[in-house]
């Protein structure tokens, strides 16, 4: 391609970066007034509220990544690894915030658990449990391994389906057997130290969630002091511009802290890398089956990976159940009386529910078509390049990028407008789609567009009628998660929105706040339900189409 | 219409033969503010964490689209303060006119800090025709919010006053008093808490401990001073030492708000919960969230009361509209429905002896269960500059278990 042909890139590059590039230092400026450091340092509770952050951030990264690796080690090649691929959609679909409420229902001293237990050991009244706002992060830590672990498999399942990583890894595998090895010696051994590196960014994206999440740690975290993102927000959202100055600096801080953490985890990792290889190739290994593997790890997986599917599943229904719930008293395990006035509420909010479907359907076209364009306009090489600024909004915490972005929409008069609250959804959508589609659209063989074209078909025929139609299934895949992330929007909308425009997050966040819970249980249930929506859509293109132009390589066809 | 309010005119003429002109303009001046208030749109900012506040709301748009023709729109907020800091933010960007905020739900250190600013509209409420019925007397709280004088630049709306309630299966003798509770904590422990401060709920129980264990209540109600804080204060550090062992978690977790330790009680893990509004716990009886056995009751020798207020921001579109329909919240058949218990059950400012026998009947309902049987009287707020200085101590002291 020439140069000249390059220039859609500006497009969608310059919608996409230039608001980010103006709002970030709009809100660092807000955040280095030498006042507010000074109060943060007077401030008791910063230490530990910053201890708790880094803390309950490392502990689910680092616990949902081996849970994650030891998962794929032993399920990788057995018949409960379709299982696994199939149940990722519907797990990453159930919003962080539904499912921490959800196991919260379950956990909670008051929870469903307590009171399976309660005839047992005869508890007339809930237990002193520390398992959801408890001093020391365990609810959180929970919640983010349960939630962000469905995450990285599907990050690691998106690696292994590129074709010409499925067929390596077919031949480093039946090496490694011949050798001797077991295939679990093998993963760990060859093929994880290849492939992390790969990972580098989801665990990222894993790790600032993490260390910035406001919402989760509002539902299930610690409260006295709370983590340190719950203190720059609640400072931000205080009335007293010296408390807002406050919580930016709190806000650039957990940046800062990031940024330590990721410095410190990348030297780490090289300093691993050395003896990593030497035990790599030291030659020890255990009498294997003919199958290439034991079957007590791959058992025990297959048992752990049923319990998380068991979780989810029970989260769902006590999303569902409570949404009925009226009064439910300790210890009885089924409720007093039933009630359908939080759905009655739903009804009445109807607007809501149409306004987040048409901002979702938007965001994910909008990004859909400025990711596209990119993938199209510029070569393979700068997507790399690109990714520290496509990921800048995973990275940086949500809190500081809205206040910049509200600093800048301001003047603009985009504040409290549908074209604000369209524009910023598709920003905080796009990061996720290009994640999602640039593997699949780069994987894509180029000779099919050389045969295309030497047969006599234009590029753009053969865009519309052979490119997008094989790609359809990533295509499909990509939209539904730019969707689901724009209905997950609280603080953007809240903020462009000039809370105007209700959502059905924004509803249940606010009635969660009221402390309803067969209300808050009722908007969770719908928050779940949107997203599954989309992801069931994609995944019946992903069907037809497969039954339409047959299997593209797929890493699950090479099977056990 | 326009003789009634000619002989309207007249009859004011004639109880204060002193002020008929002032009362002529007044009287010009709001059907100009009617007719000018007519297709407008009023963005009201107010907290939505309740379903029976937000159904409330909608039938007052669908009455003043009636009466008035002045589209109300609710715009759910969380927390009053986002709307303090979005006027600020619109002021520091040069927004005079146009604002997002046409009327706010409001009240204590958030006017406190709109007043303060500049960030208000007015003075106006009190020329409002509906403000003549407001109880000004009775309820001193309606002109002045938390010891900060009002001076017209909000409109009283409802009465709140600080209530507990127990569930009577396990509290046979509710606490009346901060002794009492103490006591009762004590051989109950871990079945009482309050929300964690700065949360509304537990800022009051503070409030309500500090007037009820200090010896001299005067400093409280005097603009803070740094030489008097920790004299003032010393009674309720002492208080809450005592207190807090006994407290649920041995008071070293606090709940989030006062609508989680509700949920709490409904479970079944308190006994003891706080209200800000007297009839919450009939209206919660009422739609199945409480058991039956749970009774409200205030502290014998008085409970924090307060007022909520409507205010109008410096730079709402809709100005005129938003005093129509402040207008219309105060007037008695939109305060007798707030009242109702069906419907949200919040107290009203208005003098009854100043309606007319149709409207005081308006305000006539029976008892609900769960509602308070004997009202403690109400303890005005300590002045809203002491709210902040109290809250960082208890952080200070408490907030680290």
């Amino acid at each position: 391609m020439t140069a000249a042909g390059r220039w859609p890139v500006l497009a969608p590059g310059l919608l996409f970066a230039l608001p980010l590039l103006l709002a970030l230092p709009l809100a660092v400026q807000q955040g280095v007034s030498p006042a507010a450091w000074a109060s943060l340092a007077a401030d008791s509770q910063g230490p530990r509220a910053l201890a708790l952050s880094v803390g309950t951030a490392l502990v689910s990264t680092l616990g949902a990544l081996a849970l994650s690796l030891w998962l794929v080690t032993h399920l990788h090649g057995t018949p409960a690894w379709e299982r696994l691929a199939r149940a990722l959609g519907p797990m990453l679909s159930l919003p962080h915030a539904a499912f921490a409420i959800g196991l919260a229902l379950l956990v909670m001293p008051a929870g469903v658990l307590a009171r399976l237990l309660a005839p047992l050991l005869q508890w007339t009244a809930p237990p002193d449990w520390p398992t959801v706002n408890d001093p020391w992060g365990v609810g959180l830590v929970l919640v983010l391994v349960a939630k962000e672990t469905p995450f990285l498999l599907w990050s690691i399942v998106a690696l292994l389906a590129r074709p010409e990583l499925a067929l390596q890894l077919r031949g480093w595998l039946a090496a490694g057997r011949t050798l001797g090895y077991a295939d679990s010696a093998l993963w760990w051994r060859v093929l994880w130290p290849l492939l992390l590196p790969r990972l580098a960014w989801p665990l990222l994206a894993v790790l600032a969630y993490g260390l910035t999440v406001v919402d989760l740690a509002l539902i299930v975290g610690p409260g006295s002091p709370p983590t340190l993102a719950v203190l720059a927000w609640q400072a931000l959202l205080d009335a007293d511009p010296a408390r807002n100055a406050e919580g930016a600096a709190w806000a650039l801080l957990l940046a800062g802290v990031l940024a330590l953490l990721v410095g410190g985890g990348w030297a780490l990792a090289r300093a691993l890398s050395g003896p990593w290889r030497a035990w790599a190739v030291n030659g020890e290994r255990r009498a294997v089956t003919a199958t290439g593997r034991h079957a007590g790890p791959a058992r025990r997986a297959g048992a752990v990976l049923t319990l998380l599917l068991a979780l989810y599943a029970t989260v769902a229904a006590l999303i569902a159940l409570s949404s009925f719930a009226g009064v439910w008293t300790f210890p009885s395990l089924w409720p007093q009386s039933w009630t359908a006035g939080a759905w009655a509420q739903v009804a009445d909010s109807a607007r809501a529910v149409w306004l987040t479907a048409a901002l979702g359907v938007f965001a994910a076209l909008a990004s859909l078509a400025l990711v596209l364009a990119w993938l199209e306009a510029a070569p393979p090489a700068w997507d790399e390049r690109a990714m520290p600024l496509v990921l800048a909004p995973l990275v940086v915490p949500p809190l500081l990028t809205m206040v910049g972005l509200y600093a800048l929409a301001l003047p603009l008069r985009l504040d409290g407008t549908l074209a604000g609250l369209a524009w910023v959804h598709t920003l905080v959508a796009l990061p996720y789609v290009f994640v999602a589609l640039a593997p699949a659209w780069r994987a894509f063989d180029p000779r099919y567009e050389t045969t295309a074209l030497a047969l006599g078909r234009t590029r753009v025929a053969f865009w519309w009628q052979a490119k997008l139609p094989m790609l359809a299934a990533p295509v499909a895949a990509a939209l539904a998660v730019g969707f689901a992330v724009s209905v997950a929007q609280y603080l953007p909308t809240q903020f462009l929105g000039a809370g105007r425009h209700g959502t059905v997050t924004t509803e249940a966040v606010t009635l969660a706040a009221g402390g309803q819970r067969p209300t808050a249980a009722a908007f969770a249930a719908l928050q779940a339900l949107l997203p599954a929506i989309g992801f069931g859509l994609a995944a019946a293109v992903g069907r037809r189409q497969r039954r339409r132009i047959g299997p593209m390589p797929q890493p699950q066809a090479h099977g056990a | 219409m326009f003789l009634i309010r000619r002989r309207h005119l007249l009859a004011t003429a004639a109880a204060l033969p002193l002020l008929p002109r002032v009362a002529a303009a007044q009287a010009a001046d709001w059907s100009r503010i009617e007719a000018a208030a007519r297709g407008q749109t009023v963005y009201f900012n107010a907290w939505a964490g309740s379903q029976r506040i937000n159904a409330y709301l909608q039938w007052a748009a669908t009455e003043l689209q009636q009466r008035h023709g002045v589209k109300l729109e609710h715009v759910k907020v969380t927390d009053t303060a986002e709307v303090v800091r979005r006027v600020r933010a619109e002021k520091g960007a040069g927004r005079n006119s146009d604002g997002s905020v046409d009327l706010v739900w409001i009240n204590g250190e958030n006017f406190l800090a709109m007043k303060r600013e500049g960030l208000l509209f007015g003075p106006w409420s009190e020329a409002l025709p509906s403000y003549a019925k407001v109880d000004v007397t009775g309820k001193p709280t309606t002109r002045v919010d938390f010891s900060e004088p009002v001076d017209g630049m909000e409109a009283p709306w409802g009465m709140a006053q600080l209530t507990f309630y127990a569930d009577r299966a396990r509290v046979a003798q509710p606490p009346a008093s901060w002794t009492e509770l103490l006591d009762w904590a004590r051989r109950n422990p871990g079945r009482f808490t309050y929300p964690k401060p700065p949360a509304f709920h537990g800022t009051t129980f503070l409030k309500q401990v500090l007037v009820e264990t200090s010896a001299d209540r005067r400093p409280l109600y005097a603009p803070w001073r740094a030489e008097v804080f920790a004299a003032t204060t010393a009674p309720l550090w002492a208080a809450l030492d005592a207190l807090h062992p006994h407290l649920w978690k041995q008071g070293r977790q606090f709940p989030a708000s006062n609508v989680v330790m509700r949920q709490m009680l409904a479970d079944g893990e308190l006994a003891i919960s706080l209200t800000f509004n007297p009839n919450e716990v009939a209206n919660e009886i009422a739609a199945k969230t409480l058991p039956p056995g749970v009774a409200s009751y205030q502290h014998r020798a008085g409970t924090i009361g307060n007022t909520h207020f409507l205010a109008i921001p410096f730079n709402a579109r809709a100005r005129d509209a938003a005093q129509v329909t402040a207008n219309f919240l105060l007037s008695p058949v939109a305060q007798a429905r707030k009242a109702d218990i069906k419907v949200w059950g919040d107290p009203t400012v208005l003098a009854l002896d100043k309606l007319g026998p149709a409207e005081r009947a308006l305000f006539e309902a029976g008892a609900a269960p769960g509602q308070v049987t004997q009202p403690a009287p109400a303890i005005p707020e300590p002045h809203g500059s002491w709210v902040d200085p109290i809250e960082r101590e208890w952080q200070r002291r408490y907030a680290i278990s």
